[in-house]
């Protein structure tokens, strides 16, 4: 049996890298189609574009950063059975409170400069996670007590999270002396540091490093985890064997908002000085992807996390270099996701090989019994 | 005074109706008891499509039959990935809303060379506004019903039409028993994924002329992200209206209502930024109502009905 589990995986394996692999040379082609004058350099700034200098790898690792946070998060919601998409808008919304500390009262204006840097990231993060944890909560709520369909709620809300941002923003603690809607640049000790010469590249990585930690601690070696994977993968089950399954289901969609709370920190704290107008751009879904692609274990997240910011990142060196525009990648993430999570690609030759050894096994062991 | 309220219905009206399509297509799927997070997808892939071949055929119905026919295509991949190779459907439809926002932009930027608008490169054609003859001459009626955008009227007579192919025809019962009971139709020997996919393929061709009304009515050009979303107010008007169509329809006006106030207030409140963000919450708040007294009246009538069985065990014991 063992035999049979393990080509199970390496078909598994095997689909995800065929999935990436295909929508890869799509690209390539694509690239090559389009790029008029020198395909191979555009092609070439495609595949190691993102490794070329260090401050394009600072990015990369920026994004990595964030989409480890938000990936952790969805396997969480999406292995306890349920689509709960507000990380989008958490993402938007969470940093709100604290900015409107940070900005709006004495505290964050005179005594927050002034803490430890490590005090500050704390009170970010910890303030982000917490009013992302809020936001996931209304559609589980809906969901659980309501009897509300907790994807209608979660894409309408991430909407309703992108305008409330700005409404908030904008009344308060907006800089009125730019040109555009944003808040006054970050105080120094109130944000991630910059490292490698002010790349993009922060000391928000740590704090993805100790979220996916933490994350792999609980989901694999906790009666936590243990009943949040029993919940998605047969919910009649966990429910006659006396496992509270709401109250499961809540705790891992409450979960998977601290990690886009977390995220949001990285992002909006890391990446840019200052939270303006579209800063965000589709974090909370491509963390979604990054979910799939890991197949719900959060095992492989650090993994797939790295190739969905390598590509985009790719992406983003190719639209700042050549004529292709960078939303040809992102249509092909369609692609990915057909092959990744398609369960029949690949499935024929699936049965069969399995098929062929369980025979070869049942007839050694009829072997065996004659002898 | 009245003149401004005639206005302000006129207005609703031309603002529901691309709802209403949507909230048809999406009862259309919910009836077969899945949830239609593609329509969003399906309607920007209509709306680029009409407008490029109405444009290259300088033909408005032609444009107008191949964007519908892009939409049906776009619906058969869907289901081709998920009842054949068994992806997740709402993942995959997430992925194809994702796929296709951008994937339209990158069509009109091989086009147009710029990735925002087809206006003033592509010659598209779009569909005109109709006077209905005898309704136009009545005063204050005849303003707010006449006028419309042939589209308009398409999607009310489309009420009808969905209604009637739900409650009335062979394909619709069986569209809505695979919604409540697959297994069941399974046993009489229907395939469920194959009505699945005909409600699917059904529903793309609503939605799809939902999208078309925004390209190739509304506006005469295709811009970025032209939908804004509308796919997703649509799914939940019908999710609200619980698959019926009428409910699903008057949803949509009342979603509607919230965008007309919204534009409407837009020169007296100066936070635009509250007035957009206010539909979205409205939705959310009406959808936990309608949800929270749905599931207690269906508690209220599994307890009926558990009362009912109590006493009929009661009396047959007393027999």
């Amino acid at each position: 049996m063992k035999k049979v589990e393990f080509i199970d995986s390496v078909f598994e394996f095997l689909r995800v890298l065929l999935g990436i692999v295909i929508a890869f040379l799509i690209c390539i082609v694509v690239i090559i189609l389009m790029s008029d004058a020198d395909a191979g350099e555009a092609v070439r700034t495609f595949m190691l574009g993102p490794f070329m200098t260090k401050r394009r790898f600072g990015q990369v690792l920026a994004k990595y950063a964030s989409y480890m946070l938000t990936g952790m998060g969805m396997c969480y919601i999406y292995s306890a059975g349920r689509l709960n998409m507000a990380g989008e808008g958490a993402i938007n919304l969470a940093p709100i409170p604290v900015l409107l500390i940070m900005f709006g009262t004495t505290f964050g204006l005179n005594v927050m400069p002034t803490l430890p840097k490590i005090v500050n990231m704390i009170i970010i993060t910890g303030g982000c996670m917490l009013t992302g944890a809020a936001i996931l909560m209304i559609p589980a709520f809906g969901r659980e007590r309501l009897g509300a369909h907790e994807m209608v709620t979660s894409t309408i809300m991430n909407m309703f999270c992108l305008y409330a941002a700005l409404w908030l923003i904008k009344g308060t603690i907006a800089d009125r002396s730019l040109s555009f809607l944003g808040t006054p640049n970050y105080p120094d000790a109130a944000r991630f540091t910059r490292y490698w010469n002010g790349s993009n590249f922060t000391g928000g990585i740590w704090v993805a490093i100790i979220g996916v930690i933490i994350g792999l601690i609980v989901f694999y070696r906790t009666p936590l985890g243990m009943r949040i994977r029993l919940c998605g993968d047969n919910l009649q089950f966990a429910i006659y064997s006396g496992i509270n399954a709401k109250r499961i289901i809540f705790i891992a969609q409450l979960i998977g908002g601290l990690f886009a709370g977390a995220a949001a920190a990285v992002e909006v704290f890391g990446l840019y000085n200052s939270y303006y107008l579209s800063l965000l751009t589709n974090v909370g879904m491509d963390g979604l992807l990054v979910a799939v692609m890991a197949k719900k274990k959060p095992i492989f997240v650090p993994i797939t996390a790295f190739v969905m910011a390598y590509i985009r990142q790719a992406a983003a060196v190719l639209n700042a270099n050549t004529n292709i525009p960078v939303e040809m990648v992102t249509m092909l993430s369609a692609v990915i996701i057909l092959f990744v999570a398609a369960e029949e690609f690949l499935g024929g030759t699936r049965r069969k090989v399995i098929f062929r050894i369980s025979r070869r096994a049942e007839l050694a062991e009829k072997k065996g019994e004659v002898a | 005074m009245v003149d401004y309220i005639t206005n302000f219905i006129y207005s609703l009206i031309r603002i529901s109706t691309p709802i209403i399509f949507v909230a048809l297509c999406s009862t259309i799927s919910q009836q077969a008891g899945l949830l239609n997070m593609a329509a969003e997808a399906m309607m920007l892939t209509s709306a680029l499509a009409g407008v490029m071949f109405s444009a290259m055929f300088q033909n408005v119905w032609l444009g107008i039959l191949c964007g519908m026919a892009c939409s049906v295509i776009l619906a058969l991949f869907l289901c081709f990935a998920s009842f054949v190779m068994k992806a997740d459907l709402y993942l995959m439809s997430i992925s194809l809303n994702m796929s296709l926002v951008a994937g339209t932009v990158f069509v009109v930027y091989l086009v147009t060379g710029t990735k925002n608008t087809t206006a003033g490169v592509v010659q598209s054609l779009s569909l005109g506004s109709i006077d209905i003859p005898l309704i136009k001459d009545i005063p204050i009626l005849g303003a707010i019903l006449s006028g419309h955008n042939l589209f308009t009227y398409i999607a009310l007579v489309m009420v009808f039409l969905v209604w009637f192919l739900l409650f009335r025809t062979k394909i619709g019962l069986r569209i809505r028993a695979s919604g409540q009971n697959p297994h069941a139709v399974e046993s009489v020997g229907i395939n469920p994924r194959k009505i699945y996919t005909l409600a699917f393929v059904l529903s793309a061709a609503v939605g799809s002329l939902g999208g078309m009304y925004l390209s190739m009515g509304y506006n005469n050009f295709f811009i970025r992200n032209i939908t804004a979303n509308r796919g997703f107010i649509g799914m939940a008007a019908a999710t609200i209206g619980n698959g019926m169509p009428v409910g699903a329809t008057i949803m949509s006006f009342v979603f509607g209502l919230a965008y007309a106030i919204t534009n409407y207030l837009k020169p007296y409140i100066v936070d635009s930024y509250f007035l957009s963000a206010l539909p979205f919450l409205l939705i959310i708040i009406f959808y936990f109502i309608v949800s929270a007294y749905r599931s207690t009246q269906e508690k209220r009538r599994l307890l009926e009905a558990k009362k009912k069985l109590m006493q009929a065990e009661a009396a047959e014991s007393q027999l």
